[in-house]
């Protein structure tokens, strides 16, 4: 048995907004067996960046609750005080990779001394050994030496998107977190860093997080599933099971509708829209778009383990139903 | 709608060494069919856009012609009311393109007085009928509603049925639906094709999204650095894709499928190149995995190599 890198239990993240208590990462579970990638893939809004900011312990000021346990191998991460945490874990252990981060790199410094800067700051190294060790980096990610003294601006798309990544990985992290990291790419460079994450997991055993909103993309790396909906994780499992048997009524619909290219399937659609994280539906909360809706539903449904490493939040699989 | 040779530069600054020139568009040709619609694929920065853009007039082109319906309005200065009416466009954003003041009544109401019509309960009937071409039922519901109270899809709808309301015969599609969600994509492409058959439209569909080309075009034409470099039938095209850079398209795109992580996917190096300064030969040459003598010398044309799929690639004499 591989031991989990991670293991998520009933992890909460609400914010506050004068709109109300927004319910944005409700209850979830999963974990990530060392070395293998977790995607987790989900429409706009159903919480996954916020399931990531949980992680790394990144809380906007209007966090309203943030509970639960993050075990990060064994050890239990979410008591651990915020200087600690700083200082041991984040970007040590746990590093991220933002959503739209390739556009906030600092525009009057050379790329090279941003990533080499963690290594000044965190770990007290001099600047000539820090972009020592910067160079090395960039080799992993494909970058010559001549790219550390280059500007943000300089830069194409796909360099910069590599440079946040060699910033992510400076530290050598167990857990790299990839926050839709390719969505702003076209698809030539987009394939070229996916090929570049696989080699960075398969040569450093890392493991990952992988949030997009794109399915096809997700199975291009990810070892396991998480199908998110409205702050949920409605269905987890390893993804020849989520992708190929999806169980969730939700999750199937959602893996309909992509469109392929290599086989003849039309894509079908699924009607509606998710509800709002804002007092959401007491019951299920896919059940007003679910097709096999019934009376169970307006309860809110419990997790189904349907095997091993495989669960699905569904009356549809829970017993006496 | 056909366009010949139609070149659209845009001149940049006139810098230290005389001007410079993006050459955005940069000779295509291409014809567009009542109940056809043309997918030009390409990513960003290709020509697309500009291209959709110059078909509509909406900027002038640098050469070449652009002829709708036999006329040829190239460089047709006078009043352009008949051809708004004719020649229409949806964004690619449904949230920047409608105005948060207005409601949905008035958004829709705004392009037929435009073009002059006067008598209100005409433009009740054909707003009506419109919202329901698209599936916004019942239509009375959405009349007092503001954008912001729609879904993205939703919005979209409004954009599309903006675009239909003066009864177009030609339709520039502009991504309509990469800032929709995933799982609403589909469905709104459905739609948008069964109303282009329903009502013989011309349609140019630009996208960056190859998957979608298969379901909801009929050709297909793949634009490279300001060129076509490929032109079919989508059926053709998609199947046996001649050109290398369709191939990298093609190659790049992933199915869903768990046995992706096992495998690299094959790559083409490098990036577009940049339009001011475009590599002499075949643009696509430096990052051509076949590249051979002739390709960084001389320009290859569009060729059909087989009945109506057209190539412009040196492997194909
Ligand atoms: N700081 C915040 N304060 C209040 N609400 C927030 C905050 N950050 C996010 N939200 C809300 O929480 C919900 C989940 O947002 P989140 O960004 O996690 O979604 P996402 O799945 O990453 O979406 P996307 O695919 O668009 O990136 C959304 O309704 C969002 O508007
Ligand atoms: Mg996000």
């Amino acid at each position: 048995m591989v031991k989990n890198i991670l293991e998520v239990r009933d992890l909460y993240l609400y914010y506050k907004t004068y709109k109300g208590i927004v319910q944005a990462v409700d209850g979830i579970s999963f974990n990530i067996p060392e070395g293998q990638t977790l995607g987790i893939v989900g429409e706009s809004g159903c919480g996954k960046s916020s399931t990531a900011n949980t992680i790394i312990r990144l809380l906007p000021k209007n966090t309203y609750k943030y509970e639960g346990s993050i075990k990060l191998n064994g050890e239990e991460i979410t008591t651990i005080p915020m200087d600690e945490f700083r200082r041991t874990i984040r970007w040590r252990k746990v590093a991220m990779v933002f959503q739209g981060a390739m556009n906030s790199l600092n525009p009057v410094l050379k790329v090279g001394f941003q990533v080499a800067e963690p290594l000044i700051v965190h770990l007290g190294m001099d600047k000539s050994e820090a972009l020592d060790r910067a160079r090395q980096v960039f080799e992993k990610i494909g970058l010559t030496p001549a790219f550390l003294d280059r500007y943000p601006h300089e830069l194409s798309g796909g360099m910069r998107q590599r440079i946040v990544i060699a910033m992510a990985m400076i530290m050598n992290p167990q857990l790299l977190i990839l926050d839709e990291p390719t969505s702003a790419l076209d698809v030539s460079i987009q394939a070229q860093i996916m090929n570049l994450l696989k080699s960075l997991k398969k040569e450093y055993h890392l493991s990952m997080i992988f949030i997009t909103h794109d399915i096809a993309l997700a199975s291009d790396i990810s070892d396991l599933l998480a199908v998110m909906y409205a702050g949920e994780i409605v269905e987890y499992g390893p993804i020849e099971e989520v992708l190929l048997n999806p169980q969730h009524p939700y999750a199937q619909k959602l893996i309909a509708s992509i469109p392929r290219l290599r086989e003849d399937k039309e894509p079908e659609f699924l009607p509606g829209n998710p509800p709002g994280l804002i007092n959401p539906p007491k019951g299920c909360r896919f059940a007003s778009r679910c097709p096999y809706r019934f009376e169970k539903c307006s309860e809110a449904p419990d997790l189904v383990w349907i095997n091993g490493n495989h669960y699905v939040k569904c009356h549809l699989y829970s017993e006496g139903k | 709608m056909k366009l010949e040779n139609l070149k659209t530069y845009y001149i940049l600054r006139k810098g230290l060494f005389g001007r410079l020139v993006v050459k955005a568009v940069d000779g295509v040709t291409l014809e567009f069919k009542a109940g056809e619609i043309t997918a030009v694929v390409g990513e960003s920065g290709c020509g697309k856009t500009t291209l959709g853009r110059t078909s509509l007039k909406l900027i002038e082109p640098t050469d070449g012609k652009i002829i709708f319906e036999d006329r040829d309005i190239t460089h047709y200065k006078g009043d352009m009311k008949w051809f708004r009416k004719k020649a229409q466009i949806i964004f690619q954003d449904p949230f920047q393109s409608l105005n948060p003041y207005h409601s949905i009544y008035e958004i829709l109401s705004e392009p037929l007085v435009v073009l002059g019509e006067k008598d209100r309960s005409v433009i009740d009937e054909k707003i009506i009928s419109v919202l329901n071409e698209v599936k916004m039922t019942p239509p009375e519901e959405y009349l007092t509603k503001y954008p912001h109270m729609l879904s993205g899809g939703q919005r979209q709808r409004i954009c599309i049925a903006r675009a239909l309301l003066v009864d177009p015969i030609y339709l520039v599609a502009d991504e309509p639906v990469s800032m929709i969600d995933a799982s609403s994509r589909a469905e709104i492409l459905t739609m948008f094709r069964n109303i282009q058959k329903e009502r013989d439209l011309a349609v140019m569909y630009i996208t960056h999204d190859i998957a979608t080309t298969k379901y909801f075009s009929d050709l297909i034409a793949v634009m490279y650095a300001g060129k076509i470099v490929e032109y079919g039938p989508t059926k053709k095209v998609l199947k046996n894709p001649l050109h290398p850079y369709t191939q990298a398209l093609i190659d790049a795109v992933p199915d869903p499928d768990p046995n992706n992580r096992f495998r690299m996917r094959p790559v083409v190096p490098g990036e577009p190149p940049n339009p001011i300064n475009p590599p002499p030969g075949c643009r696509f040459h430096p990052r051509c995995p076949k590249r051979f003598e002739p390709c960084d010398k001389e320009e290859p044309v569009l060729k059909e190599v087989e009945s109506g799929h057209y190539v412009a690639c040196h492997l194909f004499k």
